[in-house]
Order: structure tokens, then sequence, then C-alpha cells
């Protein structure tokens, strides 16, 4: 520099180190430009890196491949693409499965958002009966694999095409026709009841920002309700909008359990079926290709996201002083509207765990004589012993030692989940509508949209050797965390984002202005206001932890049992009762933790519907 | 200064996923320790005998293997079966020494294996492994896995199951509702599946998701006469063979029967024979699932009378890593499951059979396996590996039509 300037290099050298020491300061002081570099170096490893991997695994020989020939493994190859998107096969393993899911997808999308939209605004802003209670209530969903409710639906609505006891309609004297049993109709439903929790919660917490006065002054000023519901409230709550229909569309894309259990019985193969049957049969390559596209599916809805919240300017909702929420009373039509929504409590909770708990308490299914009823399976003494001596499932120390392996690895990873989808959304937001803020928002999201097989796998290759300063994890547990940490971010993430795009700079610049340092700022300022985002950037991933299967079979350390390696143990056995109450453990576990830690912090996953 | 930064990030993201991603050199076809791998050949079921092999001229001092192991202290085993906890705890009340074992399916330990093979950081010592295709054509030929038979007990275990060795033999058989049937399957020719009589009413495991149904499909495809004579002996008149084979007739006749398809045994089982069904269907699953008739009232018997075949053989190979870190534990653990001891977990419950003939049978396994294989065509996996896309593609897309 100061051969191209020419000035004295004494006095060049105190400048630059005046610069230098300005750009420390300033970094000292704002550091927001340090954590997105930081960010990004994080990301590009832990999330665009084993995407690049799956774009290579797509074009190159797999080590599985029994058809590859004289090939060697790695070399290039355009069969696995020839053979998903062209080849005569193409249409079975790709094109008429990508049409299901977008069938699917779209649907239990628009369902889900319009039901817990509804209820998120019911519970929030109206007097119906019971709002706190169903604040927890309705969350509880999401809470139960995504599976349960598939079971319950086979168990309630079964033919006789699937063979085995009838299903209670049957056995009541009406038989369900297959549309109605098997196929789209029951996937969507069961899907929607899945994950409608998802919009309510999101509309909840944005709900809960949302001060009322805004649209009193509207109305003060004589706009009409449609004009205010178009120009006031729809635009502050179309970022959760566009947050849930994400989280909804790319989870039903990557949803196996569901299409395959209620879809297998009338050939309704979806994409995530294609992918796992794909891998369960070696086809690798293929699979590389199918889980591209469900990138590229979800892709195409984050550029949706991207475009639509950029043509509405951000809006600062969490200002620095307090808001007003009032309630909307709901009149005489109060009583049947509660009545309703205890209906959807009802069906979407009260059954598939009802069900559940039935299965558990029953020595052989559906056979409703008392002699056929026990508690055994969850306790038994000492007395009668069932499956060869088994303990039941709340006696069992090894169910206790997996309960806290699971607690510790979910809870750690999503402790480091919510605090980097903190750090996210504050450089997102902070760094204005940037290429590099553009860039960890998008990024940030990916791991939502890769298929927990793939990414595992592409895990156990990242971690397995030490590559420069990261060490080989593979073999530990923090392996398992780390990868759950990454695959769950994208909910602490939209968490982050959503919750900081309210929160105006002003109650920060003031703090900046009494020369608090950043760190302060961050501990005392923005993190307390924004406790309750962070609880639910923690407790969405926590949650999911709880239930992940897939990316423990693939990382776990052998031996180590977790509830749900449990869970797998005891189906294999045939011990489905012990099964059932093992699942039940898990999603009471998750349920109590969330209030413990909703009480303990005052707020959390529906902190804003309980005040 | 934005722009800047950007720009060099993204050169740092892109280095770091080049690095990242940088080609793993393929596994060194190393010359493998074993013989040239030998498939049993398909033919219909050899009682399997005992024969004397080289191996055991070798001198096997099991005592120093025993130290050895000792010495190693531990061991990992992935394998198909839940047992792999008993059969481990077992083996640590014997010998000392922990296993760390874990209940894997096969494409999860087959990745497992190769990326820990890939990465040089193998940590798995043990596989029990049911996919023989894979083992066969990929696994033991590029150097990721081996087979090791105890020299001691290699006059013991038939050679049909020791290249590579088999641990466990199981029946995936038919079997059929009792309640509704009584003591008689109502098939008793394979080729009365495809009648319209059982349009919809057989129920087996997903072949796109189960290698060893592909595997018996491409083993029938290889050895089509079983079948042209088996429509022989059922209609009395030869069958027209339009596709390339009897084989593939069969299966295209199948498919088009509209078989429900499921993901597990447990389920198939299930379906088959829950009692107090109406019009219950006919299934195929592993033996093991009779163990419900106790526990889940099934009512359900195997289709005995079936001709020429009423399932396949099920073989679990019990292989090693080629790099296992605990070599020693890993054959002494190998050693120890083809024991009486060592299988218990297994011959406790009824369905599997050791390929030790030594080894106590489950009184309610329906006889010995002799008796049993008569009955069963024994995988073809040489055919499996080479035609196993084909058949699987062949069934695919005459299946979702």
């Amino acid at each position: 520099m100061s051969v191209l300037t020419g000035t004295p290099a004494r006095v060049d050298l105190k400048t630059a180190a005046q610069r230098l020491w300005n750009r420390v300061l300033y970094l000292w002081h704002d550091p927001t430009q340090a954590l997105a570099l930081l960010l990004i170096v994080l990301l590009a490893y832990l999330v665009l890196a084993p995407i690049g991997s799956m774009v290579l695994d797509s074009v190159r020989v797999q080590a599985r491949d029994l058809n590859a020939g004289a090939a060697a493994v790695g070399d290039w190859t355009m069969n696995y693409l020839n053979r998903t998107l062209i080849s005569n096969m193409s249409g079975i393993l790709l094109w008429d499965p990508l049409v299901r899911t977008l069938t699917v997808s779209i649907a239990v999308s628009v369902i889900a958002l319009t039901l817990g939209g509804l209820l998120a605004w019911l519970v929030m802003r109206t007097d119906v009966l019971g709002r706190r209670w169903l604040a927890a209530a309705l969350a509880i969903p999401y809470m139960l694999p995504s599976w349960t409710f598939a079971v319950a639906w086979l168990t309630i609505f079964k033919n006789r095409r699937i063979g085995g006891l009838p299903g209670f309609a049957e056995a009541l004297g009406f038989t369900p026709p297959d549309w109605l049993a098997y196929g789209a109709i029951p996937i969507i439903i069961s899907e929607v009841f899945h994950y409608f929790p998802f919009a309510f919660l999101l509309f909840g917490t944005a709900m809960r920002s949302l001060d009322t006065q805004l649209e009193e002054s509207a109305r003060i000023l004589g706009a009409p309700r449609w004009t205010i519901l178009r120009r006031i409230v729809a635009p502050l709550l179309l970022p959760s909008l566009m947050s849930a229909l994400l989280l909804i569309f790319s989870r039903t894309v990557g949803t196996f359990g569901t299409p395959y259990l209620l879809g297998a019985p009338v050939k309704y193969t979806v994409l995530a079926t294609s992918l796992y049957s794909n891998f369960k049969s070696g086809g690798t390559g293929v699979m590389a290709v199918i889980a591209l596209v469900m990138i590229i599916l979800g892709m195409s809805m984050v550029a949706l996201d991207t475009y639509v919240v950029r043509n509405y300017r951000r809006f600062v909702t969490v200002g620095g002083k307090g808001a007003l929420r009032r309630v909307t009373p709901l009149g005489r039509s109060r009583l049947p509207v509660s009545l309703l929504i205890f209906a959807v409590f009802f069906v979407t909770t009260v059954v598939p765990i009802g069900s559940l708990f039935l299965s558990t308490v029953m020595v052989r299914p559906g056979i409703f004589t008392p002699s056929n009823f026990t508690l055994d399976y969850w306790v038994n003494g000492t007395g009668i012993k069932i499956f060869s001596g088994q303990l039941g499932v709340l006696q069992n120390l090894n169910i206790w030692g997996a309960a806290w392996n699971s607690v510790r690895i979910a809870g750690a990873a999503a402790i480091m989940a919510g605090i980097l989808g903190t750090f996210i959304g504050y450089v997102v937001v902070r760094l204005g509508p940037t290429r590099i803020s553009a860039f960890l928002r998008q990024v940030s999201f990916l791991p939502y949209l890769v298929p927990g097989i793939g990414f595992a796998a592409a895990y156990l290759s990242l971690f397995a050797a030490a590559r420069g300063p990261i060490p080989a994890l593979y073999g530990t547990m923090a392996l398992v965390a780390l990868a759950m940490s990454v695959a769950y971010l994208p909910n602490a993430a939209r968490a982050g984002i959503s919750a900081m795009m309210q929160l105006g700079k002003e109650p920060e610049e003031a703090a900046m202005i009494c020369g608090a340092p950043w760190h302060q700022r961050m501990v005392r300022i923005v993190l307390p206001i924004q406790k309750s985002a962070l609880m639910t950037g923690i407790l969405l991933p926590f949650i999911s932890g709880m239930k992940e299967l897939s990316l423990i079979i693939m990382l776990a350390t052998p031996g180590t049992e977790l509830l749900t390696t449990q869970v797998l143990r005891y189906n294999d056995y045939g011990y489905v009762q012990l099964a059932n109450a093992t699942v039940l453990v898990i999603a009471a576990l998750i349920f109590t933790l969330t209030v413990i830690v909703q009480r303990l912090t005052g707020s959390g996953l529906t902190a804003g519907l309980e005040r | 200064m934005k722009r800047a930064l950007f720009v060099s990030l993204i050169f740092i993201a892109l280095f770091t996923l080049t690095t990242a991603c940088a080609p793993v050199p393929a596994p060194s076809v190393a010359p493998s320790a074993m013989p040239p791998t030998q498939v049993p050949a398909p033919t219909s079921a050899p009682a399997a005998t005992a024969a004397p092999t080289k191996a055991a001229a070798e001198s096997f001092d099991l005592d120093a293997l025993i130290a050895a192991a000792k010495k190693e202290g531990s061991l990992t085993a992935y394998m198909t079966s839940s047992r792999v906890t008993n059969a481990g705890a077992n083996f640590e009340k014997a010998y000392g020494i922990k296993v760390n074992g874990t209940k894997m399916a096969d494409p999860e330990q087959t990745e497992r294996l190769i990326r820990e093979t890939d990465s040089k950081n193998v940590q798995v010592d043990v596989l029990g492994y049911e996919d023989g295709a894979t083992l066969q054509g990929k696994l033991i030929p590029q150097g990721y896995a081996v087979s090791w038979v105890p020299p001691d007990l290699a006059n013991v275990i038939p050679t049909a199951y020791q290249n590579p060795l088999i641990y466990q033999l199981q029946p995936r058989m038919f079997g059929y509702n009792t309640g509704v049937y009584g003591d008689k399957c109502p098939v008793t020719n394979v080729w009365q599946l495809t009648d319209p009589k059982w349009k919809g009413k057989v129920v087996v495991r997903d072949p796109a998701q189960t290698p060893a149904n592909v595997a018996f499909f491409a083993t029938l495809v290889a050895q089509p006469k079983l079948l042209e004579d088996a429509y022989q002996a059922n209609y009395g008149k030869p069958l027209a063979v339009k596709e390339e084979n009897a084989g593939y007739e069969f299966i295209k006749a199948l498919a088009k029967n509209g078989p429900v398809v499921m993901a597990a045994d447990g389920d198939v089982g299930d379906a088959v024979g829950a009692a107090g069904q109406k019009d219950p269907p006919l299934g195929m699953y592993t033996l093991t699932k009779h163990r419900d008739v106790k526990d889940k009232g099934l009512t359900i018997a195997t289709c005995r009378a079936m001709e020429p075949f009423m399932g396949y053989q099920l073989p679990t190979y019990l292989v090693m890593a080629k790099n296992a870190p605990h070599p020693n534990a890993a054959k002494l653990f190998v050693r120890f499951l083809l024991t009486a001891d060592g299988f218990k977990p297994w011959s406790d419950d009824m369905g599997g059979f050791s390929t030790n003939p030594n080894v106590p049978v489950n009184p309610n396994n329906e006889g010995t396996w002799a008796d049993w294989a008569k009955k069963l065509v024994p995988l073809d996996t040489k055919a499996a590996a080479s035609l196993g896309q084909k058949v699987s593609d062949f069934w695919l897309s005459t299946y979702s039509k």
C-alpha cells in the first residue's frame, strides 16, 4: 500500500495501525460482520459440504452399486441421472412420486396453515374458553412421532385390503372404501393433524408481538375491517406465514412413515418412499438424485419466501415501549367455537394417544374383555412376567438410562441450535438486505430440505477422518448432537430471524449511546427481549431431536441406547406393547420438559399465548 | 467492503467444500484371504452335510485367541438382529470382553462399513448381515469385509455355509390363517397364488425395500425350469412363455394379481394370522413370527404342502470388517455365536437355526433345518448380484401398472 500511495512508511504505518485499531474498536462495538464471517464458514462446512457430497454421489459410481460393471468407485457417471430422470424407470422412480408429493405437500400446507392460523387467532385474540390450557395442548400433536396418527387412522378406517384385525369402522358394520382407508386423503389428513402446530405456534408468537393499537388506530381513522386485515395485520404476519409455509411444506416433502403406512396398500408412492426404497436396495446414486430433487423442490419454496418477504418492508413490532393486546369477545358464538376447538384437540391428540395407550394395556389387540386388560407392560412388579421376563417400561432401568441419553443429546443439540439460530437471526437482520444475509438465511434453512438418511451418511464421511483443524468426531456422541443441531437449525434460525425482524434497532442503539459494549447489549437487551423466540428455537429442535432415529442409527456410538433405538428393539422382538409404551414415554418426556422450561423461563413455545 | 468480504467468503466456502468432498480413494482391491466366492448351487436344497476342509488342517490355538482377544478388551458388532445385545452380554460374561452391539439393518451397516473403511477410521469389528448379493458382490471382493471360519469348527459347519460364513438360517415361507382354512393350506402350488381367487389376497414384504425378496425373484429367474414344471403340474398344460423365461412369467403373474406389500415380517404375520378375520390373505414371512401365536393370539400355520417350494432360505452372514480394530476379539465373538452358548438368544426364541448342527434347535421350530431346507429355495446370491436390478425393475414396472 505504501508503494502505491508513495507516502513515507513511518507515517503510513501509524495510520495503518490507527486504522486497524479503529477497525478492532468498531468490531468490538459492533461485531456483526465478524460474526457473519464466522457463521458463513460454519454453515459452509456443516451444511453446504454435506449437500455438495450428495451432488457428487449423484454423478459418481457408488460403492454399493452392483451394476457398475467395470467402472471403479468414484468414476464419473451419468447412469444415475439417466436412470432417475429419463429412463423408462423414471416414471416409477421419480415423476409419478413427484406429482403425488406435490399434491400431498401443497394440500397439507394450505390446510395446516388455515387450521393453525385460525386456531392461533382464536386462542390468542378471542375469549374462547380455556385459552391458557389450549395454548399448551394444541402443540402436543407435534410432540408425537409423525406416524402415530397414521397408525390410529388404520386402527379405525382400515378395510380387508390389508388383512389383519378388523378396523373399528369395520367392526361397527361400516366398511370404509379404499379411498378413505388408504392413499392421498388419509395421508393429507394425518399430516395436517401432525404439522398444524407449526402454524399455530409461529402465528401465535407473531400475534403476541402484534400491537393491537395499530389496528385500533386504523379503526379510529375509519378503515374498514377488510382494509385493516389486508394493510396492517397481513403484512405484519407475513414473515410468520411464510416461515410456517416453508416449515410445513418441507417437512411433508421429507416425511416417510405416514405416506408409506397409508400409501403402500394402494401403491401410492411419494418421493420419500422412493428415496427410502433406493437406500434399502443399494441404489445410493439414484437416492442422491431423488434427494437433490427434494432439495430443489424445497429451495423453490425458499425462493418464493425470499421474493414475497422482500416485497414487504420489515415491520418493527417490538418497540421499546409496551404494546397493547386486546381480546375480541366472541359473544354468542363463544361456546360453539370453544367446543369446535376442543373437538380439534380431541381428534388430533386424544385419539392417537388414546389408541396408542389402549394398545399398551391389552394383551391381545382388539379383544375387549376385562381379562385381556393389564398394566403389566407398564409396571409388572416381580409377579407375572411378560415376554419371557421383560420388565414393565416404567420399572425398566434401561429405559430410564436411555431416556437420560436421549434428553442429554437432544438437549445439547437443541441448545446449540438455539444459540446458533439466534445469532443467525441477529446477523441476518442487522446486515439488512445484503447478499451475506441472504446467504445465511437460505443456507441455514437447507438442512430442512435434506433427507435425514442422506444427511447422516454425508456427516459420517465428513467427520470419520480428521480434516484440518476439525477432529474425527465419528464414534462420539458429540457428532450425533452436532448433526442433530444442524438438522434442526432451520427451526431455530427461522424463529431467530422472524423474531429479530420485529425487533427495532432503537433499544440497542440507546444502549450503545450509553456505552454498553456488544456482549452486554446482547446479554442484557437483545436476548431478554428475544427470550421467547430463543426458547422456541431451542424447544422445537429438542422435540424433533427426541424423536430422531435415522441420524442416530447412522452416527451413534454402538451400544448407546436411546429411547428411539429402544422402540426399534422392542418392535424387532415383537414386543409391540412395550414399544408403544416407550413412544408414550418419549411424548410424555417432551411434554413435561417443555412445560418445565416454559414455567422456569416464563416463556417458551406458547409463551405469548399464556398471558 | 461488504462485497469484498462476500467474495472472499465464497472462496472460503468453496475451498472448504472442495476439500471436504475430495475424492475418496477407492479401497484397494487387495487379494482376499479367502478362496474365490462360491455360491451354493441353487438346486433344491442339499441337506447340508459336514465335509472336511483344508482349514481344519491348520493348527488352531483357541487359548491363544482368547488371550489375544482379552488383550483387545472390547469389540463392536452391527447385526440385523436385536439379539446382538443379549449375545454380547453373554459373551462378556464368558470372556470378560465387552461387546458394543447395535441392531442395524443392512443398508445402514453397508453405509457405515464403507464410509468407515474409506476414511480409515474403522470402528466396527463384526457384522451380522443378510444382504448376500451386496456382501458377495461388493463388500468382500472390494476389500471391505472378510469371512473367517473358526478352524476348529470347519469340520462341523457344512461347507455350503462357510463361504462366506453363515451363522443362522431362517425359513421365510408362506403361511395361512388356520381359523378360516383349517389345518390345510388352501394353496398347494405356487402358481395358485396368481389365480384370480387370490387377487389382492397375498401379502409379502415390499420387494422394493427387501433385498432378500429381490434375491428370491432373481433365483427364480435363474432357474426357470422349476416354475415351468410347477406350472405343468398345476394346470396340466405347458406354460406359454412370452417374457424372457418362466421366472419372469411368474413374477409378472404375481405382480398383476395385486399383492399387498408391507414393511416388516411382523406386519405380514399379523395380516395373515389375526384371529377372527373373514377373508384372510396368504403371506410370506419369517417363521419367527409364529411366536406371536401365543402373545397375540394368531391363528396361523405354514403352507407345508406348497409345491415346488413354500418360500426361501434366509441366511444371516457373519463377517468381519477387513480392517477390524479388534480382530482377535472379533474372531472369538464369531466363534462364540457358532456355539450353543452364543446362539442361545436366538435358539431361546423360535424361528432360527444355527448352521452348527450341534447347537440345539428350538422345539417349536417344526423340525430340523434339513426338513425345512427341502421345502425352501436356497437364495442364489450370484444371480441376485447380477440380475437384481433388472428383476427389481421388472417387478416394479409390472406391479405399479
